[in-house]
Parts: C-alpha cells; sequence; structure tokens
C-alpha cells in the first residue's frame, strides 16, 4: 500500500517550469527524502502534496484519497511542518499545542493528556507556561513538530526539519523520526543535507534526476579510492609509477589511489608500496558518500548553468 | 465537516485571538486612540471650537454633535487596521499556512477576524456612547 502516489505532477509559475512531470510513490511506513539544490522545487512540491496550492497536471493520491476530488480528506490524514514555523508568537508552548488539540476536536481531557505528553516527549515541559516569545530557534522548531503531531496524522510531511539546527538537536529530530516510522507513520521530506532514509529521489530543475535507496544512489557515482600523502615529490614520483591507473596532485604531493575500500585491497597497496621502498607520509581512504552523490548528480547542471552566465557577461 | 465542528472551530479561533489583544498592548492602544482624541477635542478644545457655531446654547455641547460622526469613523478606520495588522501578522508567521493544510472550517479564521473588527468597534464606542450621555445635559 502505498502512502503517497505521484504521477505526472507539473506546476510552473507563469513562464517558470518548478516541476515538470515527476512521479515517485511512498510506501506506508517508510521515509521519503527528496533532495535537491536550492529553487529545485522541494517545497513546491510539499506545498501541491499538502493541499496549499494545486497543480498544473498530473495525478496525487495521499493516503488513498485523491488530492484534487478530496482535498479535505486528505488534509484530515496529513500533518505538516514547513520550512517557516507556524507557530503563535502570542500563546504559550501549551497553549499552542491546546489550540491544535482544539482544532482537531479532542475534547479537553484528551487534549491535556496529548498536550502533557508531547511536552514531555520533545523536551519542552520546562518551557511549557512561558511565552514563544522567549523560546530559542531549536525549541521553536521542536514545537512546531509537536504541533504537527497532536493529530496524530499517518503521513507526516517536513520541509527542511533540520535546516538551523545543532547536532544534538538534529540527532534528537532524527529519534523522533525513527520512532513515529517504527510507530507506522510515513515521512516525506525534503531537505538540502543528506540523511538517512528509506529512498531518495533527487530533485533538480523541476525533473528526478535520480531516485532509489542511498546504497543505489551511492552505486550511481564512482567508486571509492585511497589517498596516499608523501613527505617530497621523489616519493610521489615513485609510487606514481607503481600504481598506473592512480591520479596525482604535484601541489599537495598527494596521489589517488582507485580502491574498493577493502581490507584486502588496502594490504596489496602497502605491500607494493613496501616493495618498491617508497616512503608514505600519510594514508586516509574515501568511500563514496550521499554528498558525491549530490554533486555528481546536480553538479553537471550547475556548471552548465555557469557557463551560461559566463557567456552571458 | 459538520455544522457542529465549524461552529466550535469558530469559538476556538475566537479565543485565539481575544487571547491576543489581552497580550498585544497595541491592540489596547487602537481602541484608546478615538476615546483620547474626544476627550482631547471636547474638554481642550471644545470651549474654543464650539465658540465660532451659532446656536442657542453655543460652545461645547454643540461642537460635541458636530464632531462624533467623525470619532465614529476614526473608530471603524481603527478597528479595521487593527484586524489588518492581526491578519498579516499571522500571515508572516505561517501559522495560517498551518491552518490552511488542517482539516477545520475555511471561514472559522476569517469570520473571526470580521466579528473582532466589530467587537472592537463596539468596544471603543461603548465608553464614547456614556461620555456623550455625560457631557451632553442639554438634550
Amino acid at each position: 500500500m502505498n502512502a503517497i502516489s505521484v504521477r505526472g505532477l507539473r506546476k510552473s509559475f507563469g513562464d517558470d517550469l518548478v516541476l515538470d512531470g515527476i512521479d515517485f510513490d511512498v510506501a506506508e511506513g517508510t521515509v521519503y527524502a527528496l533532495l535537491g539544490p536550492n529553487r529545485a522545487g522541494k517545497t513546491t512540491t510539499i506545498q501541491i502534496l499538502t493541499t496549499l496550492i494545486g497543480s498544473d497536471g498530473g495525478s496525487v493520491q495521499v493516503g488513498g484519497h485523491d488530492l484534487a476530488r478530496d482535498p479535505e480528506a486528505v488534509r484530515s490524514v496529513i500533518g505538516v511542518t514547513g520550512q517557516f514555523s507556524a507557530v503563535d508568537t502570542w500563546l504559550t508552548g501549551e497553549e499552542n499545542l491546546m489550540l491544535m488539540a482544539d482544532l482537531r476536536h479532542f475534547g479537553k481531557t484528551e487534549g491535556r493528556r496529548r498536550t502533557a505528553e508531547l511536552l514531555e516527549r520533545l523536551d519542552l515541559a520546562d518551557a511549557a507556561k512561558q511565552p514563544l516569545a522567549t523560546y530559542s530557534g531549536g525549541m521553536r522548531r521542536r514545537l512546531d513538530l509537536a504541533m504537527t503531531l497532536v493529530g496524530d496524522p499517518r503521513i507526516i510531511f517536513l520541509d527542511e526539519p533540520t535546516a538551523g539546527l545543532d547536532l544534538r538537536s538534529r540527532r534528537t529530530m532524527w529519534a523522533i523520526v525513527r520512532e513515529l516510522v517504527a510507530d507506522g507513520v510515513t515521512i516525506f521530506l525534503t531537505t538540502q543535507y543528506l540523511e538517512e532514509a528509506d529512498r531518495l529521489a533527487v530533485l533538480d530543475h523541476g525533473r528526478f534526476v535520480a531516485e532509489g535507496t542511498p546504497a543505489e544512489l551511492k552505486r550511481l557515482v564512482p567508486g571509492g579510492h585511497i589517498v596516499l600523502e608523501f613527505g617530497e615529490a621523489d616519493g610521489l614520483e615513485a609510487a606514481a609509477g607503481v600504481f598506473a591507473e592512480s591520479a596525482r596532485d604535484d601541489e599537495a604531493l598527494t596521489l589517488q589511489v582507485p580502491s574498493d575500500g577493502g581490507v584486502r585491497h588496502l594490504r596489496e597497496v602497502l605491500d607494493r608500496l613496501d616493495a618498491a621502498t617508497v616512503r608514505v607520509e600519510g594514508l586516509s581512504l574515501h568511500t563514496p558518500d550521499l554528498d558525491d552523490v549530490f554533486l555528481a548528480l546536480t553538479g553537471q547542471v550547475d556548471r552548465a548553468g555557469a557557463d551560461r552566465e559566463q557567456a552571458l557577461r | 465537516m459538520n455544522a457542529a465542528h465549524r461552529a466550535q472551530d469558530s469559538v476556538t479561533m475566537l479565543r485565539r485571538q481575544l487571547v491576543h489583544i489581552v497580550r498585544y498592548p497595541i491592540a489596547l492602544f487602537t481602541i484608546g486612540i478615538p476615546v483620547i482624541i474626544l476627550l482631547l477635542f471636547v474638554y481642550a478644545f471644545g470651549g474654543t471650537m464650539g465658540a465660532g457655531i451659532a446656536g442657542v446654547s453655543g460652545g461645547r455641547a454643540d461642537y460635541l454633535t458636530y464632531l462624533v460622526p467623525e470619532i465614529l469613523m476614526i473608530a471603524v478606520v481603527t478597528g479595521s487596521q487593527m484586524t489588518a495588522i492581526a491578519v498579516s501578522m499571522d500571515m508572516t508567521e505561517g501559522i495560517i499556512v498551518r491552518f490552511r493544510t488542517m482539516s477545520i472550517s475555511r471561514s472559522a479564521v476569517a469570520l473571526v477576524s470580521f466579528a473582532i473588527t466589530w467587537l472592537s468597534v463596539g468596544m471603543g464606542l461603548v465608553p464614547r456612547a456614556s461620555r456623550l450621555r455625560a457631557t451632553c445635559p442639554c438634550r
């Protein structure tokens, strides 16, 4: 069963084509991350899926409801935490959560119970009765998420949930996301950072340039390598002779040897260096991470754009 | 979305707006402005201004009947101004966006803003009406 199913989604603002026919499915109880550089169309996608703006074409099913025909039913199963905190600054944290509980028609007792539970869970219990003016950025974001969670949504949209958070808050955020997924909630999020998700899609200029599991995406970019550092040019010269397929950097006195990252290959490299009696100052092992994937997939277009700008000048 | 839920949402929104009025001093200030202007023009300038009006009694009381429509106008304008400020602050804070992604009555938010405008105009009028009676023993 798919929580979200999108076919041929298109959207343009005037002449500016933002989404150029994207298709994807999000399985229930998984985390789906939409990656992309600025202005790639991530927020627009979220705005369409959460019924904030209409699309120009394509069909969207959210929680089994058709977005165009029954937006009200879609709204009843989703929760949204946008890029800018959607909290009421004149109310206290507790009052904000009670407001959400009232709008979900839970009744006073149930509303209070949920509010207390969420304040505890998101580490806001101490600040519950304080006005929002005294809240820090991270506390506001946590409250924002708590307000989304009040209604027990089955599908949660998070637009850049970890932007501007410190490392600890970012971990808390991911711990909550994982708890929710364990309860069968579906999470759809956008991010500029590459974090853990069950499936990722890389969006660039309104199109998907890649889609798959993190492991699948990593396979798309060239493999890892070992970087050897040398103290002097002679060593680099000798080592470059030993490894024919390597790439050398004469400035930094380093040599990049392609590697699968395995221990066996690493030992082989060291053995060959010993045999050639080359003195190596340092060594580091690089495996492709999602940053490499992101740069490889979106870099091409950026470079083309930069060239165009260059030509215009 | 049934009628009971719609009414409940409107009440929730109204409660939120009332809390805003209590916590946001400018809201009270906008209600106070017409009152201050009225008092100023009646007690500080009223005698002088009224002297120019030809009438049986002349003076302050006649000038007051002349002044009240303008003050009413100011009350209406400051009231709607306050509503506009409240609504635009909501917009920039993104809370309206949250409401729009929730299964709540669309009319609740707009309705309450409308209600608040007239409530604030009413609140502005109440002390003025009693002031009118107090300062106008001639009628």
